[in-house]
């Protein structure tokens, strides 16, 4: 699993409602997007190497941002179909629209309580694939 | 002829001297009493008688003739005898004759004793002829006649001698006084007879003379006793009535005509007679082909001794005459009637006749026209028409509907219409000419003064649709640069000016003032900036905005400018001397400039020029209007699209502003408050005291932040400037939408929301739904322990549209009510009632914006409280 993030507390707290998926499923924590990109390029060279079961991609991060990622992902050779939930704190309707456009599967508004945060369990449950 | 001795000789004296004494013997009346005075035997009564006898019985002369030779032969001791008498040309000729050969008459016809007409002749004896040198030159004819002895014996009348007797004895004998006698005797009757039978003959010959007259005249001729009874009637008379001259004699009118005829025809005799002398009567006679008339002149007849023995009558067939009369007359009534003037002249151009028609036109009386030329009646413009009308008419030629002018007595000009022609005599020759006149003068001036009407409508015509075309043209140039050169080009060519000019104002966009001048006709100018003309006296009144002025010849009016210089309205032309000018006045009265013309020729605009360059100022003036308003209108415009354009420009940059501001702040404050729930939920336990408590601080102050950032950001997208203008919105149904937006609030605390009618106003929608929203939530929010009630009303006064919105909540003291606007002001604790204290803040922006106000219209503690904001009407 593929979690594209910057913001270190939402890094926390992402993982705590991972393992309470009980998932066992690695997770790779990129922290901007070029990063992300070599990764997922990296995995594309290795013959044994899966594509990631789910990627949880923030839009805001540095270098190249989440739409972009979103974009070369999706527009890829490697690992285009993998499922992408888009976990960010924009509101902006157009970012909402470019996501949906660009084939992510779901889109989890950043809440401002934890107890809200815990809602992403249910979502990573439904599009995490297992094949 | 002369070789017998005349009479005025002494007698010849063998002759017996009582025949020579007694001339009354002679006489030709009294036959018996000559006889009865002879000592006569009965051989000379039986000879007298006989003769007698023959001579009453002698129906011609020839018998008369041979009685009395017979006679001369038996009463005398003639052997042969004859009768000689003068014929007209008074030579003596053998009339008849006993014995005598053609050869002696021969011979002897012409010679006589006496000539025709001798008066007292005396028989004459030659006993001896041969014996007589006077007859010398006869004795060889009368040897070989066998004439020895002759007696000459005259017949004579009153007249005289007429002829002789001639007794021829063949021994030459000496007549006896007795034989003289008897054959003197005889020779008186015979000239009795002679002239007697003559005087038949001639009356005869006379009366056939008379026939031959009465038979060849065309007139009826005829004579009547004084009973009434035909006497005479000609030929005519017989052909015409069917009746033969030994039919009609001695019968009356009445068998021949009719009743009433004969009657009138009596009567009419009557009256000749009655007269005593010749009257002329008209009288009726039917022919065959119906009843003709008659002029009968009758008059008496007088018999030798004065009385009267009958009427005679010559009738004239008067019935062509009549018809033509007739004809002739109802041809003169219509002359005369014509109302047009009917004049004939002859070939001299005399006038010979004049109707009343030619009287009432040409003012002449008939007798004032009849015998002067027809000249008299020349225009004076048209000397020489009269002589050619006349040789068309001599060559037959008629002249139709020829329009010309004449002059009457008065000296009048009028306008004539002429039909000439030929008149002709009975022969064929063209004798004179007959002119009908009719006086157009009238219709003349009628079609003057249409021509001129027309001309004059078409001028108009022409004006208005010059104008027209003029008015079209310049209302499509907004540009108004372009349109004043047109107008100046236009307006100079339609007046026919050498030159024209259009002075006009003009303000630009900075709002400064000048005048600005177009040339027409000139050089090529600069059209900018340039000064008012000098000659300010010449332009003064058009400026002034009067009307149109017109000046024939600039030159010398005294109203213009005197120095010559300024006659030219431009330098280096020659100077103007027609002037026009015309103001350019728009609708508000102002004057927008002037047009003017010139032309180096006086009198050149005439009063058509004027109206059509009042014409085209008119359409001028507004053309020009519209096309100041139409750059006033562009600039306008530009300005608002500018301005919009900063408009959205800021807009979008305090979008950004806001958006990624809040964004930015939102984010760390988000990550302040999961880090704070993380170590919540993780130290809860183990927190002690105050500890637990800060951290508690430090959830809620970042919550609180996150609001106040949210509201913050609300705020400023609510109060930025919408783009656009501001339509006109209806209040009730943004109202109606507001309602919709906040169902569940108004639900969850079971409000009831009335308004009453709400006008339009100018705002923008989503502004006036804020307004609504926010005071509506508020009204719902503040409330008291009653069910909320909201009231919305609207009223407009003085140009505004004031709207309030009443509740029954819990009301505020009126001392803050202007706090209430202030941002994040709120009166209460945030537990109790939720909000950031923005919306009235909200609502007062959004107010101001459109030029309104919003306030605490009225309040007090637990008595609800009404808002009123105050919004610019639609109608201002």
């Amino acid at each position: 699993m593929l979690l594209v993030e910057d913001n270190p507390t939402d890094v926390f707290v992402i993982r705590e409602v991972i393992e309470r998926c009980e998932l066992n499923l690695n997770l790779h924590v990129a922290t901007d997007g070029q990063d992300a990109l070599q990764y997922l390029q990296s995995l594309a060279t290795v013959e044994e190497a899966a594509c990631p079961a789910l990627v949880l991609l923030d839009l805001n991060i540095p270098k190249v941002d989440g739409i972009e990622v979103l974009r070369r992902l999706r527009s890829g050779s490697r690992c285009s179909r993998a499922p992408v939930i888009v976990v960010t704190s924009s509101t902006a309707e157009t970012d909402r629209l470019a996501v949906q456009r660009l084939g992510a599967e779901a889109y989890f508004q950043k809440p401002k309580s934890l107890a809200a945060y815990m809602e992403l369990g249910n979502l990573i449950k439904q599009y995490v694939s297992t094949g | 002829m002369n070789f017998f001795p005349s009479i005025s000789d002494p007698p010849p004296r063998n002759m017996p001297s009582i025949l020579a004494s007694s001339p009354e013997r002679c006489d030709r009346i009294g036959s018996m009493s000559v006889v009865a005075g002879l000592a006569s035997g009965p051989d000379r009564f039986r000879t007298l008688y006989h003769l007698l006898a023959a001579l009453s019985r002698a129906s011609a002369l020839e018998d008369v003739y041979e009685a009395a030779l017979t006679s001369l032969l038996a009463a005398t001791a003639a052997d042969r005898a004859a009768i000689l008498l003068f014929d007209d040309h008074g030579v003596i000729r053998f009339t008849a004759s006993r014995g005598l050969s053609d050869r002696y008459q021969a011979a002897v016809t012409g010679h006589s004793p006496w000539q025709r007409g001798t008066l007292d002749a005396q028989p004459l004896v030659v006993a001896d002829v041969l014996a007589d040198e006077s007859l010398a030159p006869f004795h060889d004819v009368l040897r070989r006649e066998g004439i020895a002895g002759m007696a000459f014996l005259p017949l004579a009348l009153e007249a005289g001698v007429f002829g002789k007797f001639m007794l021829y004895y063949a021994q030459p004998h000496e007549c006896t006084p007795e034989e003289l006698e008897l054959a003197g005797a005889i020779a008186t009757h015979v000239a009795l007879a002679t002239e007697r039978k003559r005087a038949e003959l001639e009356r005869a010959k006379s009366e056939q003379r008379f026939q031959a007259i009465l038979d060849n005249s065309a007139n009826v001729i005829f004579l009547k006793d004084l009973q009434g009874r035909y006497l005479l009637i000609n030929q005519r008379y017989e052909e015409l009535f069917h009746v033969k001259k030994a039919d009609v004699t001695g019968r009356t009118d009445y068998d021949i005509f009719p009743r009433e005829l004969a009657e009138r025809y009596q009567a009419n005799d009557q009256a000749a007679l009655a007269a005593g002398k010749p009257v002329a009567v008209e009288e009726i006679a039917p022919h065959d082909d119906g009843i003709h008339s008659y002029i009968s002149i009758k008059f008496p007849l007088y018999g030798p001794d004065h009385a009267v023995t009958g009427v005679c009558g010559i009738a004239t067939d008067i019935t062509e005459r009549k018809q033509l009369e007739a004809a002739s007359q109802r041809l003169a009534a219509i002359v005369e009637s014509s109302d047009d003037a009917i004049v004939s002249k002859d070939l001299n151009g005399i006038i010979t006749s004049w109707n009343q028609g030619a009287e009432r036109i040409f003012g002449y009386t008939a007798d004032e026209a009849v015998g002067k030329p027809i000249s008299i009646l020349t225009a004076p413009d048209r000397p020489n028409e009269m002589p050619g009308i006349l040789s068309k008419i001599q060559l037959g030629q008629r002249i139709e509907q020829y329009e010309t002018r004449r002059r009457r007595k008065d000296g009048e000009i009028i306008d004539v219409s002429l039909t000439v022609s030929p008149v002709r005599d009975t022969g064929g020759k063209i004798v004179g000419a007959s002119k009908i006149a009719r006086d157009i003068t009238a219709r003349k001036r009628a079609e003057r003064e249409r021509a001129s009407l027309l001309a004059r409508e078409q001028e108009s015509r022409r004006t208005a649709e010059l104008l027209n075309r003029v008015a079209t043209r310049l209302s499509l140039q907004l540009d108004l640069k372009k349109l004043v050169q047109e107008v100046t080009d236009l307006a100079t060519t339609l007046v026919g000016a050498e030159f024209g000019s259009l002075f006009h104002n003009v303000t630009n966009e900075k709002g400064d003032s000048y005048v600005l001048h177009t040339i027409s006709g000139g050089p090529p100018q600069d059209g900018e900036v340039s000064p008012m003309p000098r000659s300010a006296d010449l332009f003064e009144a058009t400026f002034r905005g009067e009307s149109v002025v017109r000046c024939d010849d600039v030159t010398q009016d005294f109203r213009y400018g005197r120095n010559p210089p300024y006659y030219a309205l431009l330098e280096g032309r020659p100077p103007v001397r027609s002037y026009l000018a015309a103001p350019v006045i728009a609708r508000s009265g102002e004057v927008l400039g002037g047009l003017f013309f010139g032309h180096s020729a006086p009198g050149r605009f005439t009063e058509s020029h004027a109206e059509i360059v009042s014409g085209i100022a008119a359409q001028a003036a507004i053309a020009m209007d519209n096309a100041r308003l139409f750059e006033q209108t562009r600039w306008v415009q530009e300005e608002l699209k500018r301005s919009n354009e900063e408009l959205r420009l800021a807009n979008r940059d305090l979008e950004i502003f806001a958006y990624s501001a809040s964004h930015d702040l939102q984010e760390p404050l988000r990550t302040i408050s999961i880090s704070a729930q993380i170590i919540e939920r993780n130290w809860q336990s183990r927190l002690q005291g105050e500890d637990g408590l800060f951290l508690g601080n430090i959830l809620t102050a970042s919550q609180r932040m996150g609001t106040l950032i949210e509201d913050l950001l609300t705020y400023t997208r609510a109060t930025k400037h919408e783009e656009g203008p501001a339509a006109s919105v209806e209040a009730a149904s943004v109202l109606a939408n507001v309602l919709e937006t906040l169902q569940a609030q108004i639900e969850e605390a079971g409000a009831t929301i009335t308004a009453t009618e709400l006008p339009a106003v100018a705002i923008h929608q989503s502004r006036l739904a804020q307004l609504f929203q926010n005071l509506i939530s508020n009204a719902i929010k503040y409330r008291g322990k009653e069910v909320p009630r909201v009231h919305v009303a609207a009223d407009e006064r003085d140009g505004w549209c004031v709207f309030s919105v009443a509740d029954n909540g819990i009301g505020i003291d009126p001392q803050f009510a202007e706090q209430i606007f202030g941002l994040f002001k709120r009166l209460h604790g945030r537990e109790k009632y939720p909000g950031s204290g923005i919306g009235l803040a909200i609502c007062q922006r959004v107010v101001e914006q459109y030029g309104g106000r919003i306030w605490l219209d009225k309040s007090s503690p637990g008595g609800g409280s009404t808002f009123s904001f105050a919004l610019p009407s639609r109608n201002r």
